[in-house]
């Protein structure tokens, strides 16, 4: 009932129509005003202002404006139709369809979305818009390469913004360890050479106290200086300590 | 009859390759690239690189033609560009231009 209905035009090839036959790969653009039969294979895009039909065999790999769109094929990419699709029996599609009229016979396979808005300009850039990642996460691989490089960006990005954030977050913790080496150690760039000048300078609180900020990670060096200058006044042996080592190695030697 | 035929209407920018004769009515450009014939008729437009086995030409054709056997030029047609082939027939009334090369 359905397809006796829907399907006017058969899908023979007539003479003068343009058929895309199955030996034949066209990777590109395909536009046109007439019929077009494909039994062999098209990548790319195609926009007719007739019909499409996708004989059994044919592949078609691309974004599909067309008026009617008959498959018994395969098609990978999204379809909008200013009248009506088709799918019969043994067709695959995989993409969203954007239709006022969607007839799926028994033994058709399709996944995606569908819209059947009345107006179809303006719907076909929301389903567009809304649907694109989705074809592309269930291996639309070639179509999306071909068609759908802003959708590609558009799925990558998540994935480029956490390194962002983290990149912020490593940021923040060197401005602590400056403010700590220049009031310090202005000329001091390593953390070895600081930790040099520890043991060389006789006045090791103010270090000390940069020191622990700048692997603590505070951002307050002074008042972290001023209780550690105290207790680095208060207990000479750590200052007494750090030759120690040189002096053992040298009575071991 | 499993012939591939590009209506008159019909433009294709991209690339053509397959195993099974050719008719171009409308326009293609870009790159053909078969192992069997094509036939530009007086509606066709060939802008492109052509690799065939035969080429019959009553329509237009820009761009170089290699034909692994013959390429064939018929009266009112329109060729620029080089040709390499063999075989090379070129009818009263064609306009050519470009080189022929029949060393291949």
């Amino acid at each position: 009932m359905a397809r006796a209905t829907t399907n006017p035009p058969p899908s023979q090839p007539i003479d003068g129509a343009t058929v895309v036959g199955p030996g034949i790969r066209i990777s590109g653009r395909v536009t046109g005003e007439e019929d077009l039969h494909v039994e062999g294979r098209i990548d790319g895009a195609i926009q007719l202002s007739d019909t499409l039909f996708v004989a059994p065999g044919g592949i078609v790999a691309a974004e599909v404006e067309a008026h009617n769109v008959v498959v018994s094929g395969v098609i990978v990419g999204n379809v909008t139709a200013r009248d009506c699709v088709t799918l019969h029996t043994g067709a695959k599609l995989v993409g969203d369809i954007t239709a006022p009229r969607l007839v799926i016979a028994d033994g058709a396979a399709f996944k995606g979305n569908v819209r059947m808005g009345g107006e179809v300009a303006p719907a076909r850039e929301k389903s567009r818009s809304v649907a694109r990642p989705r074809p592309v996460a269930t291996g639309l691989r070639g179509v999306a390469a071909a068609n759908r490089g802003p959708a590609a960006a558009a799925a990558a990005r998540p994935a480029r913004v956490p390194p962002r954030p983290a990149a912020r977050a490593q940021e923040p913790s060197p401005p602590p360890r400056a403010p700590a080496r220049a009031a310090d150690a202005p000329r001091s760039d390593d953390d070895d050479t600081v930790i040099v000048r520890h043991a060389a300078v006789p006045d090791e609180s103010r270090d000390s106290g940069g020191k622990f900020t700048a692997r603590s990670g505070r951002p307050e060096p002074k008042e972290a200086a001023a209780p550690a200058a105290k207790a680095a006044a208060k207990k000479l042996p750590p200052r007494a300590r750090i030759p120690k080592p040189g002096k053992r190695r040298v009575g071991r030697r | 009859m499993a012939n591939t035929v590009i209506g008159s209407s019909i433009v294709i920018d991209g690339e053509i390759t397959g195993d099974e004769d050719l008719v171009v009515r409308g326009t293609v450009k870009g790159r053909v690239s078969l192992r069997e014939n094509i036939f530009v008729e007086d509606s066709g437009v060939l802008e492109a690189n052509v690799e065939t086995a035969t080429i019959t030409v009553h329509g237009r054709v820009t761009g170089d033609i290699h034909a692994t056997e013959r390429a064939e030029l018929k009266s009112n047609c329109r060729v620029v560009g080089d040709i390499r082939s063999p075989r090379v027939l070129i009818a009263d009334g064609a306009s050519f231009k470009g080189t022929v090369d029949m060393d291949a």
